[in-house]
């Protein structure tokens, strides 16, 4: 009877340790989507702190920025020359010239082009 | 001052560019979780007069399946934070576009690969394809992270191998 005991015991661990184990090792992906923006600028002002680089503090961190659409190629958009963007998937038709409140994650500076890079995008309404 | 801008604008245009440029690396083993992350985000400016060339990845822009490798890949391995990019800085040997018009269309690419504040010398075979204004550039590598300063834990050392794979592509575009 107390083997049971222990077998049983035993098992629920097992299983414990399984469950959370699983978990941990394959977490979900942040959904930049849904998390709540670290900061809101323009689409000039943040490639000014990039230039001062202040790059730690904005980096991996989910942003909003408004600024004019410059160019649009494939999936990914440049807000006035100064921050580019990659949807994973571009859901909208978007035009150049128009303006638009952009949400993605900070991931650096580009300065080949100048340019801060944001991916996971997303337009807010 | 005229001059000046018509020379200024013909040197813009011998530049082929790309901001969506494409790597994957891997360092996969065999019956153990993929190790593999793509990145659609890299820059890269070919000048078509000189076949200098220069191209940027940004680290944090690498996306793996698995959450959490993505996680360890950049505190514990890569270290993005304080090695937020990394750099090729170079020239491809004998380019001429001329060339590859009359068919070449492998070159030897020289530079240096900056990576986790390490540089080392690079030389490697690279493909070049001229189709309907744009220049497709392919290659293969591998390196060898210990020439990086890139140390893999004991504990995960035969979960990860040893040499990692490198593909690229880039569409580059006046």
């Amino acid at each position: 009877m107390r083997n049971v005991k222990i077998y049983v015991i035993l098992l629920v661990l097992a299983a414990m340790i399984g469950y959370f184990g699983y978990n941990y090792f394959y977490q979900g992906h942040r959904d930049i989507n849904t998390e709540a923006a670290a900061v809101e600028t323009l689409a000039l002002q943040l490639s000014e702190e990039f230039k001062k680089d202040t790059t730690q503090l904005l980096l991996n961190k989910t942003v909003i920025v408004t600024g004019t659409i410059t160019e649009i190629d494939g999936n990914t958009i440049t807000l006035d020359n100064a921050v580019h963007g990659a949807f994973d998937t571009m859901s909208e038709a978007l035009s150049v010239n128009t303006q638009i409140k952009l949400k993605g994650r900070c991931i650096g500076y580009d300065d080949l082009f100048e340019l801060v890079k944001l991916d996971q995008c997303s337009i807010l309404k | 001052m005229t001059l000046a801008l018509c020379i200024g604008a013909t040197a813009i245009s011998q530049k082929y560019s790309t901001k969506t440029g494409e790597i994957i690396f891997e360092a996969s083993v065999p019956s153990f979780e993929e190790v593999k992350a793509k990145n659609t985000a890299v820059s890269a400016i070919l000048n078509s007069e000189t076949g200098d060339f220069a191209a940027l990845v940004l680290i944090k822009g690498f996306r793996f399946k698995v959450a959490l490798m993505e996680e360890h890949f950049n505190e514990n391995y890569i270290e993005s934070e304080k090695f937020p990019k990394a750099t090729l800085k170079g020239s491809i040997l004998n380019f001429s576009m001329n060339s590859i018009q009359e068919g070449t269309t492998v070159f030897m690419l020289q530079g240096d690969l900056t990576l986790h504040g390490e540089s080392k010398e690079l030389e490697i075979p690279i493909t070049l394809i001229s189709k309907n204004g744009t220049l497709e550039l392919t290659t293969h590598f591998i390196l060898n992270p210990e020439d990086f300063n890139i140390e893999i834990p004991n504990i995960v050392r035969n979960k990860v191998a040893e040499k990692i794979d490198v593909d690229v592509h880039l569409q580059l575009t006046k």
